[in-house]
């Protein structure tokens, strides 16, 4: 098998792998993940970044509050978000309509805040792509 | 301020590095592999119902925690292992154990940890790390992906170890208290291949070893026309990169167990192990070369014969390859 030697994407950091070949056995070296690696991982956040850009339409549609924006943003669904704040599900999936977020407590805004290590101003107007 | 004189080796697995790290410090010097192989880490299993950032969760090891457990268990290895429910009462029992000269082992969510390398901060909960010292507010850590030592604060460290969602580690700590200098690998060896050969061709449920290679390979045919193109590329996608996982070099943890292989059949003293190593890393070659076209397909750079019935047929080569070693292995005594 050739591979194609791609640009790499990522640099940051090198990683032990090992590998195989019939005559030398088995060897292990540091480097940077091999690039058919990097183009999946780039992959997943392409699929992030999609996935924001829909949900910032919605909100600015009226449909969705800011809140949707940060749940994509952070990759967290409804379970992950209800252990990471303590509020049911059932209250946060009632904050995501606009008019139900416009009305929360500064309380409840600060919870969602620190959870998306935001401040509360960003939090109320997120930076829609 | 504590730092103990811990010694930092990358690994290809994070947890079974941990193993081999932690007990190096005890002056027991076991590879990487080897702990690999006693701790059955080798796995697979493609789960359908249970959905990770929106697409089947697949798996190339077993659960977290259980190839330290298995591992230690089999060698006669005296360890700890506590969960907490109260954040703070983990970061305590970690500085007084601590304090008391032992590093321990974390498992953590990788979503808020500051030093990784921002391309793999998802919300991924079975990475694991070790805890060596303290300074002030900062814990110094060696972690086995990363090139060299790091640090981490307090805040910081609460909030990986209490990290939600799937494999929450609700603060699990680990740490071996009593190490003998010498332990006798064979038996934990055999028995650890007996468990791995069970898990991939004997146990008799659809989703998991090389019958569960195969399902996801019927699976993946019909994709494209179940999905759709975007999403059947994103499923894709996850496969891959739960096969890659950090540090595999793209055979889903197939050549550090071939590795394994390898070594313990010299510690066994018996060739036709040896000879199971280099199908097995035949396997991982062929594993990886599924992983090469299927990012082809991801990139969209595939020519039309490099469709997902090729790389569906490639993954039954894959099954069929690794059920030929496990059949071998199971025979082990």
């Amino acid at each position: 098998m050739t591979e194609e030697q791609d640009e790499l994407i990522y640099r940051n950091n090198r990683e032990l792998h090992y590998s195989f070949d019939p005559e030398k056995g088995y060897t292990r070296k540091v480097d940077y993940q091999y690039p058919g690696n990097q183009v999946i991982i780039q992959q997943g956040w392409d699929v992030v970044e999609s996935r924001i850009r829909d949900v910032s339409a919605r909100i600015k549609e009226g449909k969705l509050s800011p809140l949707a924006f940060y749940m994509e943003k952070n990759q967290m669904e409804l379970p992950m978000l209800s252990d990471y704040t303590g509020f049911m599900r059932w209250r946060i999936k009632r904050h995501l309509k606009p008019g139900v977020f416009s009305r929360l407590k500064p309380a409840t805004l600060t919870k969602y805040a620190s959870v998306f290590d935001v401040g509360v101003n960003e939090l109320l107007n997120p930076p829609l792509t | 301020m504590i730092e103990l004189n811990f010694e930092h080796r990358q690994a290809g697995h994070c947890e079974s590095g941990v193993t081999s790290n932690l007990l190096n410090y005890h002056k027991l010097s076991i590879s990487e592999p080897i702990l690999f192989g006693i701790g059955a880490g080798l796995f697979f299993s493609y789960l359908p119902f249970l959905k990770m950032q929106h697409a089947p969760l697949t798996s190339f090891r077993v659960w977290p925690g259980m190839v330290f457990d298995r591992a230690t268990k089999a060698l006669g290895i005296k360890t700890k292992i506590h969960r907490f429910r109260n954040p703070a009462d983990s970061m305590n029992k970690l500085d007084e154990v601590l304090a008391q000269g032992f590093p321990v082992g974390l498992q953590v969510g990788t979503f808020h940890l500051p030093f990784f390398p921002p391309e793999y901060r998802m919300h991924y909960n079975m990475h694991n790390m070790v805890v060596y010292g303290k300074k002030d507010n900062i814990y110094l850590i060696s972690d086995t992906v990363i090139e060299n030592k790091v640090e981490i604060s307090y805040d910081d460290l609460m909030r990986v170890r209490f990290a939600k969602g799937t494999f929450a580690p609700r603060g699990r700590m680990y740490y071996p208290y009593l190490v003998p200098s010498a332990v006798d690998l064979k038996p934990a060896i055999i028995k650890g291949m007996r468990k791995t050969a069970n898990n991939m061709v004997e146990v008799p449920f659809p989703l998991i070893g090389t019958k569960g290679i195969r399902f996801l390979a019927r699976q993946m045919r019909k994709w494209p026309q179940k999905l759709g193109d975007e999403k059947a590329s994103y499923y894709l996608g996850q496969v891959l990169r739960m096969e890659e996982e950090i540090g595999t070099a793209g055979a889903g943890f197939r050549f550090i167990y071939g590795a394994f292989l390898d070594e313990a059949g010299t510690i066994l003293k018996q060739d036709w192990i040896r000879e199971l190593a280099v199908e097995m890393g035949e396997a991982a070659n062929h594993w990886r070369k599924f992983s090469y076209y299927g990012s082809r397909n991801c990139k969209k750079r595939a020519k039309p014969e490099e469709s997902y019935d090729m790389l569906a047929d490639m993954l039954m080569e894959c099954a069929d390859m690794e059920e030929k070693v496990f059949l071998k292995l199971a025979k082990i005594r």
